[in-house]
């Protein structure tokens, strides 16, 4: 059974149709992309599962559970992580103190043990940060943790929020055009963040406008236009569809205007 | 009760409440034209009602002319006084986010309120009505001229703005500049002038708000200032841009309130309760009303961009030896200065740590949390009143009393934080207002607190009654939970805060409830303030009400706004600055005896906030802390030490 479960889902913004019936299901170990033009939807569709939309109609199920009225928090601490298209990190903080955020929920302190420096928020405290450090060590950020992210560049501020996201150790990660603002080399090592974490038993759905970067890296793709799914297929299936030539050149496709 | 008890309470509030109307209209004409939530209308309406009196007073001429002279100059002051405050203090903060240009109005409040005790004094008037006396009999009831000729004149004005809006060329600029501000400047529209206008309109209208019910409230500095919680309440129900549920509510607000006041008034006249204040219920109306207002609107009312006045900005880092360094001397300074003082420069320095634990609860709730609070004077008020109760009556360990009263005052902060969840910036400030003035006018101020203006005494203990040890107790107290602020930052609870500050997206995406987050940050920075009112309390040995109410929240606000809300050591020079502001004053050669050396004092912080937030954001922490960074880096150069990597302490 999948571990992501979106059926027949509808957003409607005022009198526009955002999402009309849309499905989709992503297993654990599995790697699902999402194409589509400006405007289709992707987004949308993410904001859905992680909560900040809520849907007209339609159900979300992630493993056993019914999240569809759950808070984005709680959903959080279910296990759904993601990044945002527009970066959202605290540009005052060091990379160390973003990234801690992704252990919050399973850091064992609270108001009078951080405030009084008990030994238990002293432990929580110690335990967070290495974990902080080896996530930063597999993404090759190390060097920057003491660094503010509002002096890095938006590849970089990407990474971080990935690493945020990786210590929340979810069980579904959504990546909202990670790869933009990346360049060739960091590209092939989100590549392969994206092929370990699958291995280790992540679900992962992404939505990125590299159409090259979804086919390489991508177990199963949907084609997004207009609010619905236009069509579905492993990346070998995909790779001749006829849609895919409309991406490219950036068309508007299943009659959607495209609406940036 | 009777009917005419009933229909008399109804014409006066109508009155009333059409006057708060013509306050609220003001507000929300300001708010069109420039963006700004002006918390200063109400001292505006104050200062032009003064010169009103006093032109009326001073004409010389027969005295149904001289009133309307009065009146007329009044109006031309209040309409001087808005573009003056448009073109000195408004103009150079456009384009900062809403809060920022909030927290200007109060520095314009303060210095408003500072200058006309200056000039006028302290005691209250009473202002002559331009209605003249006697009324008219309505069966068995009779309605004063003044009533009739305040409700007549508050519709015409509603009316003719009305008119003003919808059918004049300016009327049509304003409501393009209000709907958005850029596309009225491209479509050839002058954004600034529209501006000036209607800081001018809401200046007149504060004006004649004022000079209409000062005859019945009396004038003095603070009634017609502290009026603008009620006109606020008005401004809300029109959402801050809308003038005619503004008007309705401003007189619906009024109604409401004189015919609580009646029934109340008939219901306890055998015994009256003793816990709670009921002459003054237009708090709570005002409050109930503002309440009811938010949860009406659909949407949460959201700032795009920045809660707190002073920016967030990154840490300054400092050598952790040289930190420590620091802090060992600060220490000891605070060891040995109180034994070579004074007693009226060591009662200043206990009082300055007093208000550096209120503005230490600050720089928790708006530093870190990016609350914003203007009922913290309220928070320890509870706090020192709870002390005076558990001292007096309870007979406790004054040991047991101080954390005590403290925790009692930390679910006031909650239920704060509880109703201010749907409000986002300047919306949780005029909130915190009306919470603050509730807490203190219709609690503090009750019976059992001595009523009124009443006060209790709070004694210290045997072991504190020496007022060197004191002050070396409030410091101690101050450095402890500077301790405990400072840890937080560096751990979970402050990041979690941090993040719910900076962007709630994220805060929400890690799992963090924003919600439980903020009444949180309300309990403990309430937990905070309430010691900070034990300790104020204990340094005169008496808990007063006039030392807790809104005003005092204010001045809270604008010294910790001087000194920097982004660290604690803002905290400190916003206390110090705060208990030694009057007696530097009265030490400047010649001025003591020109002039009471607090309001020179008062205007003086006034106008230091208005500086601060228009040309050093950060606060005056903040090139000290830089300079402390800069000795720490060259102290570090001088002995050879390499740069190590701050553990985790």
């Amino acid at each position: 059974m999948a571990h992501l479960e979106v059926r027949d889902v509808a957003v409607r913004f005022g009198t526009t149709a955002a999402l009309d019936g849309v499905s989709l299901s992503v297993s654990r170990g599995e790697v699902v992309g999402i194409l589509g033009p400006n405007g289709a939807g992707k987004t949308t569709l993410l904001d859905v599962i992680s909560g900040i939309e809520r849907p007209q109609k339609g159900e979300i199920r992630l493993g056993t559970a019914d999240v569809t009225a759950m808070p984005v928090e709680e959903r959080a601490r279910l296990g759904v992580a993601r990044t945002f298209q527009a970066v959202e990190l605290l540009p005052s903080l060091t990379v160390e103190e973003n990234v801690l955020l992704g252990c919050q929920s399973r850091q064992r302190s609270g108001l009078i043990s951080d405030g009084l420096r008990l030994p238990r928020s002293r432990r929580a405290e110690v335990l967070a940060r290495r974990e902080v450090m080896s996530v930063l060590d597999s993404l090759g950020l190390t060097l920057l943790h003491e660094t503010p992210v509002a002096s890095l560049p938006l590849g970089t501020q990407r990474m971080v929020e990935i690493a945020r996201a990786l210590c929340m150790q979810p069980s579904l990660l959504m990546l909202d055009e990670a790869g933009s603002g990346m360049e060739g080399d960091m590209l092939r090592r989100l590549g392969a963040l994206i092929a370990r974490l699958a291995r280790s038993g992540t679900a992962i759905l992404l939505i990125e406008h590299d159409v090259e970067f979804v086919l390489a890296n991508c177990d199963f793709i949907y084609i997004i236009g207009g609010g619905r799914m236009q069509a579905r297929g492993t990346a070998a299936a995909i790779r001749r569809s006829p849609l895919l030539a409309d991406i490219y050149l950036g068309r508007a496709i299943g009659g959607a205007t495209a609406v940036a | 009760m009777t009917a005419g008890l009933i229909f008399g309470a109804l014409v006066f509030g109508l009155a009333q409440g059409g006057a708060i109307a013509l306050l609220g209209a003001g507000i929300v004409t300001i708010h069109r034209g420039s963006g700004v939530l002006n918390l200063a209308q109400g001292a505006m309406a104050m200062f032009a009602t003064y010169i009103a009196v006093g032109v009326a007073g001073a004409s010389g001429i027969h005295p149904a002319r001289s009133l309307l002279l009065g009146a007329f100059a009044g109006v031309v002051a209040g309409a001087a006084l808005g573009v003056l405050v448009d073109r000195v203090a408004m103009r150079p903060l456009v384009g900062r986010p809403p809060i920022v240009r909030m927290t200007a109005t109060l520095g314009v409040l303060y210095i408003l309120v500072s200058l006309s005790q200056l000039i006028w004094g302290a005691t209250t008037r009473s202002a002559p009505t331009l209605f003249g006396a006697g009324g008219h009999r309505i069966g068995a009831v009779v309605i004063s001229n003044d009533s009739i000729g305040v409700a007549l004149v508050a519709l015409a004005l509603a009316v003719g703005l009305g008119y003003f809006y919808q059918r004049t060329r300016l009327g049509t600029a304003i409501r393009a500049v209000a709907d958005d501000r850029e596309n009225a400047g491209l479509g050839g529209i002058r954004v600034q002038w529209v501006g000036s206008v209607c800081w001018a309109l809401g200046g007149a209208a504060a004006a004649i708000a004022g000079i209409m019910l000062s005859p019945t409230l009396g004038l003095n500095s603070f009634i017609l200032t502290l009026l603008v919680i009620q006109a606020l309440a008005a401004a809300l129900t029109g959402r801050l841009q809308h003038l005619l549920p503004t008007l309705l509510g401003g007189v619906g607000i009024g109604v409401l309130t004189a015919l609580l006041r009646a029934i109340l008034e008939h219901v306890t006249a055998a015994s009256a309760p003793t816990w709670i204040n009921l002459t003054d219920v237009q708090d709570g109306v005002a409050l109930a009303w503002m309440i009811g207002a938010i949860l009406l609107w659909r949407r949460r009312s959201r700032d795009a961009s920045g809660q707190t006045p002073n920016r967030s900005e990154a840490r300054i880092a400092v050598d952790p030896a040289f930190r420590t360094a620091f802090l060992v001397v600060a220490g000891l300074l605070a060891l040995v200065v109180p034994l070579f003082l004074h007693a009226s420069t060591l009662y200043l320095l206990t009082i300055g740590g007093a208000y550096a634990i209120a503005i230490l609860s600050l720089v928790l709730l708006t530093g870190m949390g990016g609350q914003f609070s203007l009922a913290q004077a309220s928070f320890m008020g509870v706090g020192a009143f709870a002390a005076a109760h558990l001292l007096r009556d309870a007979h406790m360990s004054y040991w047991l009393a101080l954390p005590l009263s403290g925790l009692i005052a930390a679910p006031f902060g909650a239920i704060t934080g509880w109703i201010t969840l749907r409000a986002q910036g300047v919306m949780t400030a005029v909130l915190t207002l009306g919470v603050g003035s509730v807490i203190t006018g219709l609690f503090l101020s009750a019976t059992v607190n001595g009523g009124g203006l009443g006060s209790l005494t709070v004694t210290r203990p045997d072991a504190l009654s020496d007022s060197v040890r004191y002050c070396w107790f409030v410091l101690v107290v101050l450095a402890v939970l500077i301790a405990f602020v400072s840890a937080l930052r560096t751990r979970r609870t402050g990041r979690v805060m941090l993040a719910v500050r900076d962007s709630e997206t994220a805060a929400r995406a890690v799992g963090v409830n924003p919600y439980g987050v903020r009444v949180m940050a309300f309990s403990l920075s309430a937990f905070i303030a309430g010691i900070a009112g034990v300790l104020y309390a204990g340094t005169g040995g008496v808990a007063a009400v006039n030392a807790f109410g809104p005003f005092n929240s204010i001045a809270l606000v604008a010294s910790g706004v001087v000194g920097g809300l982004g660290s604690a050591a803002g905290a400190v020079i916003g206390g110090i600055l705060q208990a030694t502001g009057p007696s530097f004053v009265s030490g400047l050669p010649g001025l003591s005896r020109l002039a009471d050396p607090g309001d020179v004092a008062g205007i003086l912080l006034g106008a230091l906030l208005l500086v601060q937030v228009i040309a050093f954001p950060s606060g005056l922490s903040r090139p000290l802390l830089k300079a402390e960074a800069w000795v720490s880096r060259r102290t570090r150069g001088q002995l050879g030490h390499s740069a190590t990597a701050a553990p985790v302490s």
